[in-house]
């Protein structure tokens, strides 16, 4: 086969993958050195898809042959796809030509499940080696992780890679049993604690192997099962505390071709992924707890984002005083991310806090409105009941019913 | 009421700078002060430059925070449109008021700390731009050539980010030589060494860059075999696609060719399935595991 259709296939075969981020390693530089490559922390997207995405890496599967037959992936044993793989040298020489013209910042390398586990794992870490040390390659590599590969492959792996991701795949144990029968919970969360131990050993002690800088992450595939966003939130929620991960990304289920009946034929809607991740986002930055966003049993609202869902939910804490509420309230407030949380504090000490500080701010003055006050704007909304001012706040415009 | 006109022999922050401490020293106030470069033709009723004033017997003079100067000069790189105010009469304006002890002045929620914040965050941007849409082209190089450029690019850039873009490359392209042209100056390196080199009359163009650069390389089929693959029909998203890289880069990046294609395809019934179509009417193969059959 020649190179142009592998890489067809094996970029097809990836896409399924959300991540593409290359952010988070450490500062490396080539300036006046053998070989090639430089990262200093911040991600670069390089171009995007018609799909809005980013491409900051070549994603590609090392080999689309799998031995597993996970229903929701394309690359399931019992699916009629063309398959290939990549030699070690191709996927070299990919990289490599492609981030010498700033077409890409690194390698996303992941692969189907050949012969077994450790051999799959050590192929992958064999490309990543000879990247790093024959090509002296400094730019990204993430690389997937092979959840039953042994402890010491994964050690081998964080030694060249700048992120390591094991997929959790499902949002529960129980879906993961009926969808994806030859993968379990309890190995995929093997993998992330090796990987959270090698991170802990690498910060704890200097001297330490490097171990991926860049930390661990995971996916998880939203609308293949019928897991709720409540369930969904409250197991993301105990992933972070219990595994270091830096992000978890959410992949709306994307049908395949010849789906087989246990998994849906229609995909959900891809702003339910869009209100996964502001919830994340609200988790991960901003303290909020999973149950604060979800009180219940449920999906998130899809006509209006989750900060805004729960300030509607809290009347009473609203609307609140600029100029003397806490930090950490104000970065609460519907249409005031950190950033501009933070410069209000700045302002403050100078001034009294005025409206029109707000728009210069960039703050979402349609959003933040109900909720504040300031020496010179008193909220004309705050009597209204949750459901006037929820109307009022609604910005979908009527849609036009699909034919069929 | 004196007019002193200020002559920015370059159009950079030290040169700015100097002047600045001048008038702050001999307390002149920022509406008394005209600034003349590149980006503001003077006035018409200013014709005669007037000596600056002696310093005051008490001068303004400014310590600012090493961040604070870091700002100010990435606003300096800010390219004002003809309707916007000029840049050193802006950033002159914030450290009189800084002097005068109006510590807000600095501050993203002032009159004048928006627009240097908005400044700041346009230069900013566009230094991204230039490292993420910037693409290079490999030359046909003679092996015992050891001057000549191996990857040439072109950019448009918006704002001045020559430096941040040429520090960016050097730390990725290893001993690699290589030139970047844009149309206020060109970025040369080495492999060891950058230099930028501004003409003083004739622009570089575009004209020229596309004389140099054999515009097909042959990586470029394998990007566009990727970059059609890795697309995802079923999760078409123009606007997206289109807010983050803004389709003033797409002129000189290869996947051009491919979107129009892509997009309507997608559109026309491919939504369903996230597959690559030029796979569906390939021929597929299942797998057996090993030992049954």
């Amino acid at each position: 086969m020649e190179l142009t259709d592998k890489l067809i296939v094996l970029a097809d075969a990836a896409k399924y993958d959300a991540s593409c981020a290359s952010s988070g390693a450490p500062k490396r530089s080539s300036k006046g050195q053998k070989g090639l490559g430089a990262t200093n922390g911040n991600g670069i997207c390089h171009s995007f898809t018609p799909d809005g995405r980013c491409v900051a890496l070549l994603k590609i599967l090392m080999t689309n042959f799998c031995l597993y037959d996970c229903q929701y992936c394309i690359n399931r044993r019992s699916s009629n796809v063309p398959r290939a793989r990549f030699s070690v040298d191709e996927i070299v020489r990919l990289t490599l030509d492609f981030y010498r013209r700033n077409l890409i910042s690194g390698l996303f390398l992941s692969s189907g499940i050949i012969r077994s586990n450790d051999y799959t794992m050590e192929a992958l870490v064999r490309v990543a080696r000879t990247l790093r040390v024959e090509h002296q390659f400094r730019g990204y590599i993430h690389l997937k992780t092979i959840p039953d590969a042994s402890p010491d492959l994964i050690r081998q792996a964080g030694l060249y890679a700048d992120r390591l991701s094991v997929n959790i795949e499902l949002p529960t144990s129980q879906s993961l049993t009926r969808l994806a029968p030859e993968k379990s919970d309890t190995t995929i969360r093997h993998a992330m604690s090796t990987i959270r131990d090698g991170l802990e050993e690498a910060t704890a002690e200097p001297r330490a192997p490097r171990f991926s800088p860049g930390g661990q992450s995971t996916q998880m595939i939203v609308g293949a099962d019928d897991t709720d966003d409540h369930t969904i939130l409250g197991n993301v929620q105990s992933l972070y505390g219990d595994y270091r991960l830096k992000r978890v990304y959410y992949s709306a289920f994307s049908p395949i071709p010849e789906s087989p009946s246990s998994v849906p034929l229609i995909a959900p809607p891809l702003l339910r992924e869009h209100r996964l991740y502001q919830a994340d986002f609200l988790i991960r930055g901003y303290g909020f707890r999973a149950d604060e966003l979800l009180t219940g049993p449920g999906n998130l609202s899809l006509d209006i984002d989750p900060k805004l869902a729960w300030a509607l939910n809290h009347r009473e804490l609203f609307p609140i005083d600029l100029d003397r509420a806490d930090m950490y309230m104000i970065a609460r407030v519907p249409g005031i991310g950190i950033t501009s949380a933070r410069r209000i504090d700045m302002l403050r000490r100078e001034r009294r806090i005025r409206y029109s500080d707000l728009t210069r701010l960039g703050c979402s003055m349609k959003k933040l409105s109900p909720f504040i006050t300031t020496q010179d704007y008193r909220p004309r909304q705050a009597g209204l009941e949750r459901q006037a001012l929820l109307a009022q706040m609604q910005t979908s415009t009527p849609a036009q019913m699909a034919l069929l | 009421m004196t007019m002193y006109t200020l002559h920015m022999t370059r159009a950079d922050f030290a040169c700015w700078r100097d002047h600045a401490r001048r008038l702050l020293a001999a307390r002149v106030p920022p509406g008394d002060v005209l600034w003349q470069g590149e980006d503001s033709a003077g006035d018409l009723f200013v014709s005669s430059d007037t000596d600056l004033p002696p310093p005051s017997e008490t001068p303004l003079a400014l310590k600012l925070s090493r961040q604070d100067l870091r700002r100010l000069e990435c606003a300096s790189h800010y390219w004002p449109t003809p309707h916007q105010e000029c840049r050193w009469a802006l950033l002159y304006r914030v450290v009189w008021r800084l002097a005068l002890g109006e510590g807000e002045a600095l501050l993203a929620g002032d009159t004048d700390g928006a627009v240097i914040e908005q400044r700041v965050k346009a230069v900013n941007h566009e230094v991204h731009h230039i490292h993420a849409f910037l693409r290079f082209h490999q030359q046909p190089i003679k092996a015992d050539d050891q001057h000549a450029p191996e990857f040439i690019a072109w950019f448009e850039p918006r704002h001045d980010v020559l430096e941040a873009a040429a520090r960016h490359f050097i730390d990725r392209m290893g001993q690699h030589r290589w030139l970047i042209m844009t149309p206020g100056g060109a970025i040369i390196c080495d492999g060891r060494q950058w230099h930028i080199e501004r003409p003083e009359a004739d622009i570089f163009n575009v004209q020229d860059y596309q004389a140099l650069v054999e515009m097909k390389d042959d990586a470029e089929d394998l990007w566009l075999a990727y970059y059609a693959s890795t697309f995802n029909p079923a999760r078409l998203n123009e606007k997206t696609m289109v807010r983050s890289m803004p389709s003033r880069f797409w002129r000189h990046m290869p996947e051009r060719v491919l979107m129009t294609g892509l997009i309507s395809h997608a559109r026309h019934g491919a939504q369903q399935l996230g597959q690559d179509s030029r796979l569906a009417t390939r021929r597929g193969r299942t797998i057996t595991l090993p030992g049954k059959s």
